[in-house]
C-alpha cells in the first residue's frame, strides 16, 4: 500500500504528517531551516503576529521549572507589514504547511490582521486568543465563551483561509470555549496554550521573570493538556490539534488516542533543535512496525 | 553545527570558578565570541557558555564557568569521559574586520571570553583583566602568552589597585588600538562606553541573557539595542552575543 499512513487532512489542508511546530518556538521557520530540512515536518505554526510590530516584555523572559519552562516573551514580532514583505518571500518555499498565528488587543485589530495575513500566502490561520482585550478591562479574549465566539466570527468574516482557534487552559470549563469556537465558525481547534504560572528566587525574594508571571509549558503540562484534548474531543465535531509537553513519539500517540488529528510540538524544540525530525522518525517506525494509520488510533481511548 | 563534546578535565581554578576542557570537533567558522549551548544530563533546558578557548588541531574546546545555580553545580561534578549534547558554535562572535592592534578587556568572569582571540585573529594584543581580589584572578597565564597583560584588583591585593577600565584609559592613548573587545559586568561596560567615545575607538562587547533555544527561534534572550535611531529587542543568541558598545542600552 502506497498511501502515507501519517498523512492527515485538516479543514481541507493536506499535511504530510501530523507534526506541527508550535507558535513561538520556531520563529518563522528560518532558524531551524539552517539546522535541518524543515519540509520534513507536517507544518509550522509561525510566531504570533500583531497588526503593528511589538517589542515584547523585558528580559529575563524565561525561567526553568521542574519538567518545564515559563516564558514571558510578550509576543515580540515584526508586525504584519514586515511579515508579508520580508518574511513570506523567504519562507513560502520551505515546503511545509504554513499557519499564521494572529493576536490582537481589539476585535478590529484581529479583523485587520486576519485580512492582511489571508492574502500573504500562508495556508491557514491560527487564532491566538490569550491576549488581553484592552477594551474590556484587559481580560483575555479567550476566557469568556461569548468572547471566543465573537473573535472567531470576526476573523472568519475577514479571512478566506481555514481557521484554527487556539484555546487557553486558564479557564473554568474549556469545553464551553471549544463549543463557542465551533459556533463562531472555527474549522479546527488547537489546545492547550500555556498555563499561567510564576517562578521565584528565594535568595533575592524576586520573581525570576521580569514580567513576574509567564506561561508554563513542557512535560509538566501534558496531563492537563491530555485531559482537555479528551474533553474537547467529546464536545466538538471539528478536528483537534493537541499540544502540551510532547517530547517523544509516545506522547504524540497519547494525544491522538485522546482525539487529536494532529499535534504541535513546542518546548521540545527549545531543549533539542532536532526534536521534530527525531520524533517523526520514531513515529514512522511505530506505525510501520504495528501496521497502523492515524485513523486507526484517533479518539480510541478506552473509557 | 556540532552536537557532542566529551569531558577531558573539569577543575576549580578560582573560588566557585571552573575550567572544563572537552574533546570536540571544531568547525572552521568557530571564533572568539561564539558560545556553546550545553544540555546537562539531569536537566532539559540548555546552559550557554562562551567558548573560552579551542584548538582545531587538538580538537578541544574549553569553557570557564561559575557555579551559581543547580545547572552549573551539576556541571562541576562531571568527570573525564562524560559525553554531553552541546550545540556549537553559536552566536555571531567578534568581527574585527582589519584591526591589527587589539585591546582585550575582561572584568571578572567576562575574562573567559578573551583567550579564544589568539586563535581567531592575526593581530597585536594587549590584555586588561580586573577582579575583586587576588584569589579571583583567572586565565592570567593564558592571556600573558598572547601579548602584554595588565591585571587589576579592586582591593590592590595583586597588580594595579582599581578597576580594569582605569588601566585601559591610561594605556589607550599610548598604544592606540584599532579595536577593543570586551566582556564584563554592566558598570565596567558603562565605563568602557565612555572611554570608547572619548578616544573614538571601536568597541565590541559580548553580552549575556537567560536563553531558550540558543539559535534565534524563541526570542527569549532579548536585549535592548539602539539601532537606526530606534530601540529594539534583539536576540543575544543570534543577533549577538557581540554588539557594538554604542548600541547597547544600559539600565
Amino acid at each position: 500500500m502506497n498511501k502515507n499512513p501519517l498523512a492527515v487532512n485538516i479543514a481541507g489542508v493536506e499535511f504530510k504528517n501530523p507534526l506541527i511546530a508550535a507558535s513561538g518556538t520556531f520563529g518563522y521557520g528560518l532558524e531551524y531551516s539552517e539546522i535541518y530540512d524543515v519540509s520534513k515536518i507536517g507544518g509550522i505554526s509561525l510566531k504570533g503576529l500583531t497588526l503593528l510590530p511589538k517589542e515584547g516584555n523585558d528580559s529575563p523572559r524565561i525561567a526553568e521549572t521542574p519538567s518545564g519552562i515559563l516564558n514571558s516573551v510578550g509576543l515580540q514580532n515584526p508586525g504584519t507589514k514586515a511579515f508579508v514583505n520580508d518574511y513570506m518571500p523567504k519562507i513560502k518555499k520551505l515546503g511545509t504547511v504554513l499557519i499564521a498565528n494572529i493576536a490582537g488587543n481589539t476585535l478590529d485589530e484581529y479583523a485587520q490582521t486576519a485580512k492582511i495575513v489571508s492574502e500573504s500566502g500562508v495556508d491557514m490561520i491560527e487564532l491566538n486568543i490569550s491576549c488581553p482585550n484592552v477594551k474590556q478591562g484587559g481580560m483575555a479574549f479567550g476566557v469568556e465563551p461569548d468572547s471566543v465566539r465573537a473573535v472567531t466570527e470576526k476573523v472568519k468574516e475577514n479571512s478566506s483561509l481555514p481557521l484554527i482557534v487556539k484555546l487557553t487552559p486558564n479557564v473554568s470549563d474549556i469545553t464551553k470555549n471549544a463549543a463557542a469556537a465551533q459556533k463562531g465558525g472555527a474549522d479546527a481547534i488547537s489546545l492547550i496554550n500555556t498555563i499561567s504560572g510564576m517562578a521565584v528566587d528565594y535568595k533575592t525574594r524576586k520573581p525570576i521573570l521580569k514580567n513576574v508571571t509567564g506561561g508554563l509549558s513542557g512535560p509538566a503540562v501534558k496531563p492537563v493538556a491530555l485531559k482537555m484534548v479528551w474533553q474537547v474531543y467529546n464536545t466538538v465535531d471539528i478536528p483537534i490539534i493537541g499540544m502540551g509537553g510532547i517530547m517523544s513519539y509516545t506522547d504524540v500517540l497519547e494525544f491522538i488516542i485522546c482525539g487529536a488529528s494532529a499535534v504541535q510540538i513546542g518546548t521540545a524544540n527549545i531543549y533539542n533543535p532536532t526534536a521534530m525530525p527525531e520524533i517523526l522518525s520514531d513515529l514512522e517506525k511505530y506505525f510501520k512496525d504495528n501496521n497502523l494509520t492515524l485513523e486507526d488510533l484517533k479518539g480510541t481511548l478506552i473509557v | 553545527m556540532e552536537r557532542k563534546i566529551t569531558v577531558l578535565s573539569n577543575k576549580e581554578i578560582a573560588p566557585k570558578i571552573f575550567k572544563l576542557t572537552a574533546a570536540a570537533k571544531i568547525p572552521d567558522e568557530t571564533r572568539c565570541g561564539n558560545f556553546v549551548h550545553i544540555q546537562l544530563k539531569e536537566k532539559s533546558l540548555r546552559r550557554p557558555f562562551c567558548i573560552c578557548d579551542f584548538s582545531k588541531e587538538l580538537e578541544t574546546l574549553t569553557i570557564v564557568y561559575e557555579v551559581k545555580g543547580e545547572g552549573t553545580k551539576l556541571l562541576s561534578a562531571y568527570q573525564k569521559g562524560t559525553c554531553l549534547d552541546a550545540l556549537f558554535p553559536l552566536g555571531n562572535g567578534f568581527d574585527i574586520k582589519d584591526a591589527k592592534k587589539i585591546f582585550l578587556v575582561g572584568g571578572g568572569l567576562g575574562t573567559a571570553v578573551l583567550p579564544a582571540a589568539f586563535k581567531s585573529y592575526e593581530a597585536e594584543f594587549t590584555s586588561f583583566i580586573g577582579f575583586k581580589s587576588k584569589e579571583n584572578i583567572i586565565l592570567a597565564e593564558e592571556l600573558s602568552l598572547g601579548g602584554d597583560l595588565f591585571v587589576s584588583t579592586e582591593d590592590g591585593s595583586f597588580g594595579e589597585k582599581g578597576f580594569v577600565t582605569d588601566c585601559v584609559k591610561r594605556e589607550i592613548s599610548l598604544r592606540k588600538p584599532d579595536i577593543i573587545l570586551a566582556c564584563g559586568p554592566e558598570p565596567m561596560l558603562k565605563s568602557l562606553q565612555k572611554i570608547s567615545c572619548q578616544f573614538q575607538t571601536k568597541t565590541l562587547v559580548s553580552l549575556e541573557e537567560r536563553m531558550g533555544c540558543g539559535v534565534g527561534a524563541c526570542v527569549v534572550c532579548a536585549v535592548k539595542i539602539n539601532r537606526n535611531g530606534q530601540e529594539h529587542n534583539l536576540r543575544v543568541c543570534k543577533d549577538g552575543p557581540v554588539f557594538d558598545i554604542n548600541e547597547v542600552v544600559f539600565n
